[in-house]
């Protein structure tokens, strides 16, 4: 799909009830949806993949509802991902980075703010699920914080964390157990406290 | 810190504050090391160093124990979840072009109907119903003219008229004034009655 009009074609099909076109949409914007929305918000494949599902689920439910906008379908599907990861945040006894009403709070500017074409959309998800990350590591002990950095999001060799640290592989299993639980302690402060 | 026993153990405890306030002394290292640990990790944390140290112990435990010991340590179902998350948010994987396609066609399967334009049962088969009805008015149409002009129909006589309109002889005019005599006739009737008077030569079984 190279340009809106030819997605715009595509959605009037697609509102028709032809599958092939559906198809099309859903091939060409899933992936977006579930690395920069779904997954960052709900932490794992399986949540991620269970609501991809559910979210094409809602959008063949619903495509006769769509009105074609400037900035195309992602828009659309982009608010109806965020509806179904806050549906699974509210169903968990624990939430780690987002909270459902952290998502509440995006889906609410949807409705003020002026729609992202797909691709810069994707670029502001994925940077701020990074800041949330950064920020998060900031609040513990900086050697924590190159622990789980360097092996869980660098995923390096423990053995090699373990060199850089200066510590044994047995001590860096042992930092980095406590590193994440002060990460969680954080989190879990930040969220008490209405801050994140 | 010295030890203080030759005074009393009352003594001791005042001896060893004002000790520890002036010239706090240090900790025997494996004491210091000892109460960190146990001001600073709970039981699930004790547990966990404890089989990284039986791990790495071989003399305490035999190796496919001391492994398993610290397989179960190292993959803690919530530290696991924890990282996958963090995963998740700074560096998320693409879904696999497969389980994607697998997912759309499950979608489109299951959903297509509703994403049909939603329209009702009767709107749905209102132009069968219309052509149906349009094929029986020609048919009839056809039979009707093909078996020519129909009998005339007969009448029907409405009850309250069934006693005059059986006298094929009366035009309307006379049939109308013959009823609208009849009922004058009974609503000075039913006057006198109400006044308590039987009009004459009508006898007292009307």
């Amino acid at each position: 799909m190279s340009d809106l009009d030819g997605e715009e074609a595509l959605v009037e099909k697609a509102r028709s009830g032809d599958r092939g076109a559906l198809g099309s949409l859903l091939q060409h914007h899933g992936p977006r949806l579930y690395r920069a929305v779904l997954l960052p918000r709900l932490g794992s494949e399986a949540a991620a993949r269970d609501a991809l599902s559910e979210t094409y689920a809602k959008v063949c439910a619903n495509i006769t509802k769509f009105t074609w906008q400037a900035k195309g379908f992602y828009p659309w599907l982009r608010v109806i991902a965020l509806n179904t990861a806050l549906d699974q945040l509210r169903g968990r006894k624990r939430t780690l980075l987002w909270s459902p009403e952290d998502v509440q709070t995006e889906l609410d500017a949807t409705n003020t703010a002026t729609p992202l074409d797909a691709k810069l959309s994707e670029a502001r998800d994925r940077a701020a699920a990074k800041e949330r990350v950064t920020k998060a590591l900031e609040k513990i002990n900086e050697r924590y914080a190159m622990a789980i950095r360097l092996r869980v999001l660098e995923e390096r060799s423990r053995e090699e964390v373990a060199a850089t640290l200066d510590v044994t592989v047995a001590t860096f299993d042992v930092v980095l157990h406590r590193a994440l639980a002060a990460l969680r302690k954080v989190l879990e402060g930040s969220k008490e406290g209405g801050e994140r | 810190m010295s030890s203080f026993d030759e005074f009393d153990p009352e003594d001791q405890d005042l001896i060893l504050a004002l000790k520890s306030a002036w010239e706090p002394g240090e900790m025997d290292a494996d004491e210091a090391e000892g109460r960190l640990d146990a001001a600073l990790f709970s039981e699930e944390d004790r547990e966990f160093q404890e089989a990284i140290r039986a791990a790495w112990s071989p003399v305490q435990l035999p190796p496919q124990e001391a492994a398993a010991r610290l397989d179960a340590a190292l993959s803690s179902e919530e530290d696991t979840a924890f990282a996958a998350a963090l995963q998740s948010a700074f560096r998320p994987q693409d879904l696999s072009p497969a389980d994607h396609a697998e997912l759309i066609s499950n979608a489109i399967e299951r959903g297509t109907p509703a994403a049909l334009p939603q329209r009702s049962a009767v709107v749905r088969f209102l132009p069968r119903i219309a052509a149906a009805a349009s094929a029986f008015a020609v048919a009839a149409g056809v039979f009707l003219t093909v078996r020519g002009a129909a009998p005339p129909a007969t009448i029907s006589v409405a009850s309250g008229d069934a006693l005059v309109a059986s006298e094929a002889l009366a035009t309307p005019g006379a049939r109308t004034e013959r009823v609208a005599r009849a009922r004058a006739s009974d609503y000075r009737e039913n006057r006198f009655r109400s006044f308590g008077l039987t009009p004459a030569g009508r006898g007292a079984s009307r």
